[in-house]
């Protein structure tokens, strides 16, 4: 059962990661690659959430990371830059439920403002959601962008024709 | 050495290059080194610095200290990743064919001249993906489906204004309050509703410029960096903008 | 479920003059369109879809479903719908000139909102507590009609809108069991694969990404997924019947 969720979070992961990219125009050839890197990617942080109980943040920046080193693997064969791979793979992990509640909840800490008691609580809830869906953002671009810096020889000569006589 | 009128014609096709990789949301080193690159396969010495808005650009030749410097404006393009792979592969074959420069601006010609993808295909595939978006986030089948539909919906309506030069912050407010007003029909069902609403939007997401942002600023180019995200925050903005205004409508029977 | 005919009952016996009003000039400017068609009678006919979709907006939604929940989201889905005729009509999008493709197809979609009462009665339901031609479902199908009949450059958004008023539709079969709305889904569905099959013979002979084929087999996979939610559909209310 467990394998059984694991596998369906992996491949919802991929069509998000196929349809979102879409919208970026990426080359045809890059699709089955960025639907990998999404799949593995989104399946790692579900892992790590419901199983190891970490964190949404720091399973998140693990997701990540995993994704930009595959990028940086799987990009050479199609002739890609990382960015094109990488970015579509991260957007099935943006924390969509987080970001609506801190729209949400500051619309309703507006209409409060007449009841003390319930604008506390709707601002604090603001204040978690926000701190929620901006940390995990920024830890979703920095750990897919880290391989970049760490490998950047590699990185920079993804979309170079390998030389025939080497 | 290169005569001035050579080097003017380098010049003005790097900066064509360079400004066309800036407006296709290619982030600013990547630009920086290729354009560079194309230089040096041209044995010219490439230097920019690139804005929101524009870039400066100077071409300088070492061996007769001849030096041209030009301000251009980045054009308002499409995101397009297909345009960042070819042209940077570009830049490489020219660099290790040794192309020369007509036969360089060719090979562009002919690759900026790619059919872009297919609206339709974008579309479904949106609609699709924001609908399993959905069940990441624990939604059921029903809630699912009117995901599909609403981003159907609020795509659509994003596609064709976007066709007809409408302001970019009203296309997103526009297209985010049309999917959310979709979505919230969910709540006439038993189904999760609320994933619904909050995921309806999600497509909206600019994606791109939040993470370029991110690595022009771990790169050091801060103020680009800066800017970017400023576009990326105003434009989330403006998908919460479309979203409160659903929410105020049905906000009492979300509670 | 009571309201729900309840506010049917209400909103047929007040209004059935007029509605018998609508559906003859719908019926003559449609004729006139297939036999005399002229700038004016083309003009008339996308001021009567702004009336019809404004009609259901606000007489049906506002006046007649007020014991509904949420009737005021639903005028405002109707509103919009009648803004992008409003939008259609100022920029002279749809030709509204005969395609002479689908002609059958087009004319069952046409007729259906006849066909919507006549099931009603067949199903066993007396006026006024059943569908009749000037009602959510009935315009929907009109619209598909018209749009698959008689305009090359289809309104997109126009026709999500109304592939997202189907789906509610069906989801209303599923939890309310109301039949009549099979009729809405069954000839949406082909109509919007027509649509999209158009478009995509449209770009087959030039170049485009992904190939044509690819985006067949899209369109034919999304056909699949709707066919299998049908089919749950279908189960769900044979068990429960």
């Amino acid at each position: 059962m467990i394998a059984v969720d694991i596998l369906l979070d992996g491949v919802f992961a991929a069509i998000a990661a196929i349809g979102f990219g879409a919208i970026s125009d990426p080359p045809m050839r890059a699709f089955p690659r960025i639907a990998l890197l999404a799949a593995v990617g989104h399946a790692l942080r579900f892992c790590l959430m419901s199983y190891a109980s970490v964190d949404i943040a720091t399973a998140s920046l693990c997701a990540a990371v995993v994704i930009g080193l595959g990028s940086l693997w799987l990009g050479r064969g199609v002739r890609c830059p990382m960015t094109v791979l990488y970015i579509p793979a991260l957007l099935p992990m943006i924390p969509g439920i987080y970001a609506y509640k801190t729209v949400f909840s500051l619309i309703m800490f507006l209409q409060s403002l007449n009841v003390p008691g319930e604008g506390v609580q709707y601002m604090q809830q603001f204040f978690l959601n926000a701190t929620v869906s901006v940390s995990v953002i920024i830890m979703l671009a920095a750990g897919a962008t880290l391989p970049i810096f760490i490998f950047s020889r590699r990185a920079f000569s993804l979309t170079r024709r390998r030389k025939q006589n080497q | 050495m290169k005569s001035k009128q050579e080097l003017t014609e380098i010049l003005d096709f790097i900066t064509e290059y360079a400004t066309y990789l800036l407006g296709s949301g290619v982030h600013t080193s990547r630009v920086i080194r290729n354009s560079q690159r194309i230089g040096v396969s041209q044995g010219v010495d490439i230097q920019l610095s690139s804005f929101q808005k524009s870039i400066i650009i100077t071409a300088h030749d070492e061996h007769s200290r001849e030096a041209i410097t030009r301000v251009v404006a980045i054009p308002a393009l499409p995101i397009s990743f297909e345009r960042n792979s070819d042209l940077s592969a570009l830049s490489w074959d020219a660099l290790d064919e040794r192309l020369p420069l007509d036969e360089i601006r060719r090979r562009y010609e002919k690759l900026i001249a790619k059919p872009r993808i297919d609206p339709i295909f974008v579309l479904i595939t949106v609609g699709l993906a924001n609908a399993s978006f959905c069940r990441l986030f624990g939604g059921d089948w029903t809630a699912m489906g009117i995901v599909f539909t609403s981003t159907l919906v609020g795509f659509s309506a994003r596609q064709q204004m976007q066709a007809r030069g409408v302001n970019h912050f009203l296309v997103f407010i526009i297209s985010a309050f049309l999917a959310s007003l979709c979505a919230s029909s969910a709540l006439f069902f038993d189904c999760t509703a609320e994933t619904a609403l909050a995921t309806s939007v999600l497509f909206l997401v600019p994606g791109v410029p939040l993470i370029n942002g991110v690595i022009d600023i771990v790169d050091g180019h801060i103020l680009i960096g800066v800017s970017r995200l400023i576009n990326a925050m105003l434009l989330i903005i403006c998908i919460a903008i479309g979203l409160s205004a659903t929410l105020l409508m049905i906000k009492d029977s979300l509670l | 479920m009571e309201t729900f005919w309840n506010t049917i009952a209400d909103y047929n016996s007040g209004t059935w003059p007029l509605q018998i009003a609508i559906v003859v000039i719908g019926l003559i400017l449609t004729l006139l369109l297939y036999f005399r068609p002229s700038r004016t009678v083309r003009i008339a006919m996308k001021l009567f879809m702004i009336f019809l979709n404004f009609w259901i907006a606000a007489v049906y939604y506002l006046i007649y479903c007020a014991p509904r929940e949420y009737n005021g989201l639903m005028a405002l889905f109707w509103a919009i719908m009648g803004g992008l005729w409003i939008y259609d009509l100022a920029v002279k999008h749809a030709s509204l000139e005969l395609t002479g493709k689908h002609q059958s197809f087009a004319v069952v979609l046409l007729v259906m909102p006849i066909v919507y009462p006549l099931l009603s009665l067949a199903l066993g339901r007396t006026f006024p507590m059943m569908t009749s031609p000037v009602m959510p479902c009935s315009v929907a199908v009109f619209t598909i009609g018209l749009m698959l009949a008689f305009s090359e450059r289809v309104n997109i958004i126009l026709a999500m809108f109304l592939a997202h008023w189907a789906l509610l539709g069906f989801s209303k079969i599923y939890f309310f069991g109301i039949i009549e709305d099979y009729l809405l889904v069954f000839s949406l569905v082909p109509a919007l694969y027509i649509f999209f099959r158009e478009y995509v013979m449209a770009h087959a002979s030039g170049k485009s990404k992904p190939s044509a084929a690819v985006l067949n087999t899209l369109l034919i996979l999304l056909c699949i997924i709707v066919c299998i939610f049908f089919t749950i559909t279908l189960l769900h209310q044979i068990k429960t019947a």
